[in-house]
């Protein structure tokens, strides 16, 4: 799942390679707004069939906080 | 550079002032009837609530909020956007009361420390919040009332015979209606006294309560409507919390008695598909949306290698305005296809944008004007109209308002001071800072710093306020930030400042650690720890909240002699 949501940050908000990490902070270290979070989540949604609460975006704020997220519904779809 | 776009002075438009939010609802209900006022998401499905459906619903809760004994009384309310959030705002004032919109961001504990403060009697929110409160009703002894608006049923699990829900008030006031009951319909209150309270920020120990009175909202709604260029014709997608006053009045007060359609965007994931949807003819925005959207628009043009070329365009076509040919339709039809095709204007405030953005869009064909308010003025204080833009310039000062600047500079810099119908009437239980706010001659002091030019158009130079402005125009409170801050054992004092740097306002806190609890970490793991706090704050908080740097320092913080941290010195 890291992975995948790595290769999305590059693709879609063009996130440098070498500094996304689980650990890196998404508004800090990668300076995503959370439109732009929202718009990626959006995109994971479809991606994955599956639905991510309004309020779990809030709770996002390293790489490794939505990766871990998304595994879970995955899992659980 | 200022550009100015014609040479005649503006002329606000003849609207009729408002006296009450009755009149605002009956004149709407009068002149639009069964026309759209909302679309909006319910249960995944869209529904259309048209402005007889207001004046219907507006009649019958004002009158169940007369039978609940609730006239005059005080009423939080707090949940996402939906047309009952604005009834419930209008009924609440017109039957006499207060009505005090929460932010749906707050903390549960913050939620209910505001209902608490307010001595609220009900409370209006959607199941979300009622979860979000549960632990603490049992506690709220003087909450007589909790409303649910944005679902028929009383969410499961909740027993507590305070709770009712909207829709069923209304059909009860309807009833009522029907049986002859006129106490709602043929009262009349006192429009010059408090009818709203709005918190600053997040904790009622650091926020300050605006009182407005329904003569203030009443008037800034007609304000606006003077100042823009928007009718009945006009199609909007409402993306901004709705208990802000910047959307609140703007939006969907100002827009409404225009006679406008508003969608009510219904989840931040999915603004752009709405926008593409929808087509709306304006929107109103703050900077983060705008600065979003011409990145994406930036984004997908170098993905495609069209950069020189998109370029090359804008430059064309921009000289072909010049002679008074217009192409944007044609050459930006993809881009302006992304807003749905119909974008013709964005009002944008809240905070500062970059010029070079605003250039962009008018480029591609959408113009873009600023605005400035502040909550205080409920909020509007100046705009640039549609066809009298000074690109740079916050705007016109508002039709009915008066704005001087205090005590200039050599530059004629200095605080921005105004007067008029729409200011407010002073803070909630603090006259103290109610105090410092006006001149003795009467006058409010905004808190910025900035000029005004010749032609009465206001630039904001700085900022005299501790207020960090976030890029989605929220304020943020270093204070509330420092209070959170000053509960951890291992931080002995705590700043928090705005710093800004080349990708904008970054908000970061400078701590002076407790070395008793720090005991031999190095200056890594020191870091690491403090920052380990941090990152637990803001879990809690929302995202534009974040504290996202980190400084320790080695020493104190120099203070006043009331022992509070200089703030003029922190850099």
């Amino acid at each position: 799942m890291y992975e995948e949501f790595r290769q999305l940050l590059i693709d879609k908000l063009e996130i440098e390679p070498d500094l996304i990490k689980p650990e890196a902070q998404l508004a800090n270290d990668l300076g995503i707004n959370s439109l732009e979070l929202a718009d990626l989540v959006l995109f994971c949604e479809d991606k994955y069939d599956i639905e991510i609460d309004d309020d779990a975006l809030q709770s996002f704020i390293t790489v490794n906080d939505v990766v871990e997220y998304l595994s879970g519904l995955i899992q659980k779809a | 550079m200022t550009v100015c776009e014609m040479n005649k002075p503006f002329t606000p438009r003849d609207i009729k002032s408002l006296s009450s939010t009755k009149e605002l609802v009956y004149t709407n209900a009068e002149r639009f009837g069964d026309k759209p006022l909302y679309i909006y998401v319910e249960n995944k499905e869209k529904k259309t609530y048209t402005y007889n459906d207001n004046k219907e619903t507006f009649d019958a809760f004002g009158t169940a909020l007369f039978r609940l004994g609730l006239n005059g009384k005080t009423v939080s309310l707090c949940s996402d956007q939906h047309p009952h959030w604005i009834a419930s705002f209008l009924s609440v004032i017109a039957a006499g009361g207060v009505i005090v919109p929460l932010d749906r961001e707050l903390l549960p504990e913050q939620l209910a420390g505001f209902i608490k403060l307010t001595e609220s009697e009900a409370v209006i929110l959607s199941a979300r919040e009622l979860k979000m409160l549960s632990a603490e009703l049992s506690d709220m002894t003087s909450l007589k009332h909790i409303i649910i608006i944005g679902q028929d049923t009383i969410p499961e699990g909740f027993d507590d015979e305070r709770i009712k829900t909207f829709t069923s008030l209304v059909e009860k006031g309807k009833e009522l209606l029907a049986s002859g009951d006129t106490g709602f319909l043929d009262y009349e209150r006192d429009n010059r006294s408090t009818a709203c309270i709005l918190f600053t920020s997040g904790t009622t120990g650091t926020s300050k309560g605006v009182m407005l009175s329904e003569y203030n909202i009443l008037f800034s709604t007609v304000q606006c409507c003077r100042m823009v260029a928007n009718d009945d014709k006009d199609v909007f997608v409402s993306v901004l919390p709705i208990h802000h006053t910047f959307a609140l009045t703007t939006n969907h007060l100002s827009m409404s008695y225009l006679g406008g359609t508003t969608f009510m965007n219904d989840s931040l994931k999915h603004t752009f598909k709405n926008i593409t949807e929808v087509k709306p003819t304006c929107l109103i925005l703050v900077p983060l949306f705008l600065e979003t959207m011409d990145k994406k628009i930036w984004d997908n043009i170098k993905k495609q290698g069209k950069e020189k070329q998109v370029k090359a365009l804008m430059k064309m076509s921009n000289a072909m305005r010049k002679t008074g040919i217009d192409m944007r339709k044609t050459l930006f039809e993809k881009i302006l296809n992304s807003f749905g095709g119909n974008l013709h204007h964005i009002i944008v405030g809240g905070a500062p944008l970059d010029p070079e953005i605003i250039r962009d869009f008018d480029a591609f064909g959408i113009t873009v004007v600023e605005g400035y308010g502040i909550t205080e003025c409920c909020p509007l204080i100046s705009v640039n109209p549609f066809s009298k833009r000074k690109i740079g310039s916050a705007g016109l000062v508002a039709d009915g308002l008066e704005a001087r600047i205090g005590d200039p500079n050599e530059l004629g810099e200095g605080e921005i001071q105004v007067r008029g119908g729409n200011v407010f009437t002073g803070y909630y239980k603090n006259e103290e800072a109610t105090k410092e706010a006006f001149t003795d001659d009467g006058w409010f002091c905004t808190g910025d710093i900035g000029r005004i030019d010749k032609d009465n158009y206001i630039y904001i130079t700085g900022r005299k306020k501790n207020v960090i402005i976030a890029s989605n125009g929220k304020n943020v409170y270093p204070e509330e930030l420092e209070e959170y801050l000053n509960k951890s054992d291992i931080i002995k004092e705590a700043a928090v400042i705005g710093r800004n740097t080349a990708d904008g306002i970054v908000i970061t806190a400078l701590i002076y650690p407790d070395k008793d609890v720090c005991g031999d970490m190095d200056d890594k793991e020191l870091y690491e720890k403090i920052f380990s706090e941090i990152n637990l704050i803001n879990k809690g908080l929302p995202t534009f909240k974040h504290i996202t740097a980190l400084e320790i320092r080695d020493r104190e913080f120099e203070k006043t002699t009331t022992r509070k941290i200089k703030r003029f010195l922190l850099k």
